[in-house]
């Protein structure tokens, strides 16, 4: 009975979403803001669009349709996809590397060890400072994986896992 | 000056003065330059028009300005070879200073053009981890120089890696004097591989180059023929039999024009072969590999062997039909002509190639080959209809009749048989490695130590299979053909991954553990 636990065959696989450690939800009002700026954009070159033609005699839909499509399609994107993106983010520190997990249509596991890591940034664009989150980026020497990004963390939690993470950061060259 | 090497009995005193090209440098860059002359110039050479002396002016002003611009570039020109960094300074206009750090040096490769062999001079280029290009180079100095650069820069490198840490286990063998000897060939080490002629030969004829249409054209571009002229060439030369019976039998020429082409290409193939690899040679010297070839350009390099970070066998179906295969060594930033990856035995069997791989440390690459899923033939398919369906709906509005593209159908389908057999994964203790590919074939082979990162995919298309692909990152891959494997069971994969990492961890462990 004492003996110890057999090493997990999937350590990585199936972990459900519950078992990782969620993004900040504040992650979600910064999506929602850029998609929503993206989709305001776009509606308002729709706009104007449909003002330069609205007198021509061929036109195929009433003034202000094409832009109230364009306004609904983009705008219920903006709306319902952020809390998807977020439902399905999450990440864990174990003790010797970091795994992330996330994609709704495209799920994508990535297991980046720690001694692997280049360096590390700590960073905040203006949406993100104004609903108080950051973004960790780690750098690794791979190709695929050169900077890989875990947004929606709050400023202390992004400075605590890059101090953690900074003591195995080896200075080997490749 | 030997006296004065007492006092740094570690430190070359060739390490503190600057040093210049070979003054030789200034007229291979005038006689580079004068094709261009060649070009003002060509106006009157034909004869010339009322505006030809107009040309004669800008050739004068051409050379007036090409000589002091040489001449000043290589005084401006000044580099040296210090105990932490290479130095190079210069520029005429913009002056440029760029320092090296020695330790970030991957790769010296000594370069001779035929110019340069006539000349007895070499061009340097040194390679560093973080770029694609060459991060310096010198252009030009003498053979002897150019090896002495390498030497000194290696035994740099050795000072500061027996500095701070124990260095790797491995005698360093070249830690001599650096040789200055003249010869290309300066470093003695096992020799592993040696390309006969006959050999390179066969190398090329399994090549097919279509760099004679490129030599063609700009040789039309240059020249700029008269149409109509070249058009009566045609009609009343001495081909006028040749083209009459072309007129006769319209499909019989075409066919032989096919043949041409294809005969053109294989030469080609067979020439760029030969002038490449010709004189080819790989050697182990302590631990780096020394590489020399080529005919008419001569060159020499040095792969560190702790930087490889994974193993290629390439071939393609012909090749493989009669048992040829490549090895290419995946390394980081060392020379991009070859994608990233350094050519190590251009052609060869493969039990050649695995006796290469045993001589250089590495014993039993994986061989228990494992297939992806047979549901990724019904993935392939499926796209293959929707991407077809779309061409021919558009072909239908566009072109009114685009049926016949249909008929592609049974072709994709072998196609996609041909990809599922071509998939496939495996593992040992030390290895991961995925191959695939129906006409470039290639096994990547990853040392479980040299892995970046590691994960696996799943689209939502996938997800309905229980279907995912294996991703394995490593430094240096090419990011065209990712370094992934589509359409695997999901469990299968998650196991894969979690006992490759569990193998990572302990190769991790195991060399924390030789460094006190």
């Amino acid at each position: 009975m004492e003996s110890p636990a057999p090493a997990p065959e999937r350590p990585f696989g199936g972990v459900p979403f519950d078992a990782l450690t969620p993004l900040d939800p504040g992650i979600v009002r910064v999506w929602r803001l850029k998609t929503g700026l993206f989709a305001g954009a776009l509606t308002v070159g729709v706009l104007i669009w449909d003002i330069l033609n609205a007198f021509q005699s061929d036109r195929m839909l009433p003034f202000g349709v094409w832009t109230l499509i364009v306004l609904a399609i983009f705008g219920s994107l903006a709306w319902f996809l952020p809390p998807l993106r977020y439902r399905y983010w999450g990440y864990r520190l174990g003790d010797e590397e970091l795994l992330l997990v996330r994609g709704i249509f495209n799920r994508v596991h990535t297991i980046i060890p720690l001694r692997r890591i280049q360096h590390l940034d700590v960073s905040q664009d203006v949406f993100e400072r104004e609903f108080d989150v950051a973004k960790l980026i780690v750098h690794t020497a791979g190709t695929r994986s050169s900077d890989v990004v875990l947004p929606g963390l709050q400023q202390h939690v992004a400075e605590d896992l890059r101090d953690e993470m900074k003591q195995f950061i080896t200075d080997q060259a490749l | 000056m030997e006296a004065a090497d007492r006092s740094h009995p570690d430190l070359p005193d060739a390490a503190l003065t600057a040093r210049r090209l070979h003054p030789l440098t200034m007229v291979q860059r005038f006689l580079v330059s004068l094709p261009g002359l060649f070009f003002i110039l060509l106006p009157i050479l034909r004869g010339g028009d009322s505006m030809a002396w107009f040309n004669l002016i800008i050739a004068a002003m051409y050379l007036l300005f090409i000589v002091p611009w040489i001449t000043l570039h290589y005084l401006r020109f000044r580099y040296w070879v210090t105990p932490h960094e290479l130095i190079i300074h210069s520029g005429v206009l913009t002056r440029r200073s760029r320092n090296i750090p020695v330790d970030r040096i991957q790769n010296i490769e000594i370069e001779q053009a035929p110019l340069q062999r006539m000349l007895g001079t070499a061009k340097v280029l040194v390679y560093t981890a973080g770029s694609a290009r060459a991060e310096g180079s010198l252009e030009y100095v003498s053979v002897a120089e150019a090896h002495q650069v390498r030497a000194l820069v290696r035994r740099m490198q050795q000072q500061l890696e027996q500095a701070p840490e124990t260095a790797s286990t491995s005698p360093l063998q070249d830690s001599g004097e650096p040789t200055s000897s003249g010869s290309v060939a300066s470093a003695d080490g096992e020799v592993l591989v040696r390309m006969a002629p006959p050999r390179v030969l066969m190398a090329g004829a399994f090549r097919f180059s279509l760099l004679y249409i490129a030599v063609m054209f700009s040789f039309l571009q240059y020249i700029e023929p008269d149409p109509e002229l070249l058009l009566t060439w045609l009609m009343r030369g001495p081909l006028e039999p040749l083209r009459a019976q072309a007129e006769a039998s319209p499909g019989l020429a075409a066919v032989g024009g096919g043949l041409a082409a294809v005969l053109l290409g294989w030469l080609t193939g067979i020439a760029v072969t030969l002038n490449r690899w010709y004189a080819f040679r790989l050697q182990r010297v302590g631990d780096k590999l020394h590489r020399s070839h080529g005919l008419l350009t001569l060159k020499e390099g040095t792969i560190p062997l702790a930087r490889v970070q994974a193993y290629l066998i390439v071939t393609n179906p012909v090749m493989e039909f009669f048992g040829w295969y490549r090895l290419e060594l995946q390394t980081m930033g060392i020379n991009v002509q070859e994608s990233g990856n350094q050519v190590a035995v251009p052609f060869a069997r493969m039990p050649e190639i695995e006796a290469v791989l045993a001589a250089i440390g590495i014993a039993h690459p994986p061989a228990d080959w494992q297939r992806v899923s047979p549901l990724t033939m019904r993935r392939f398919m499926a796209r293959s209809i929707v991407g077809l369906g779309v061409l021919v709906g558009i072909g239908q509005i566009w072109f009114e009749q685009a049926w016949w593209l249909l008929a592609s159908l049974p072709l994709l389908g072998l196609w996609s048989w041909w990809r599922f057999r071509a998939m496939q994964w495996a593992e040992s203790d030390t290895w991961v490695a995925l191959r695939s590919g129906v006409i470039r074939r290639s096994r990547w082979m990853v040392p479980v130590g040299k892995i970046q990162t590691a994960g696996w995919e799943a689209t939502w298309f996938q997800r309905r299979l229980s279907l995912a692909s294996i991703v394995i990152d490593t430094a240096g891959a090419s990011a065209v053909r990712a370094s992934m494997l589509p359409d695997v069971e999901q469990d299968v994969v998650e196991r894969l991954i979690g006992r490759t990492y569990s193998r990572f961890r302990e190769a991790g462990q195991a060399s924390a553990a030789d460094t006190p």
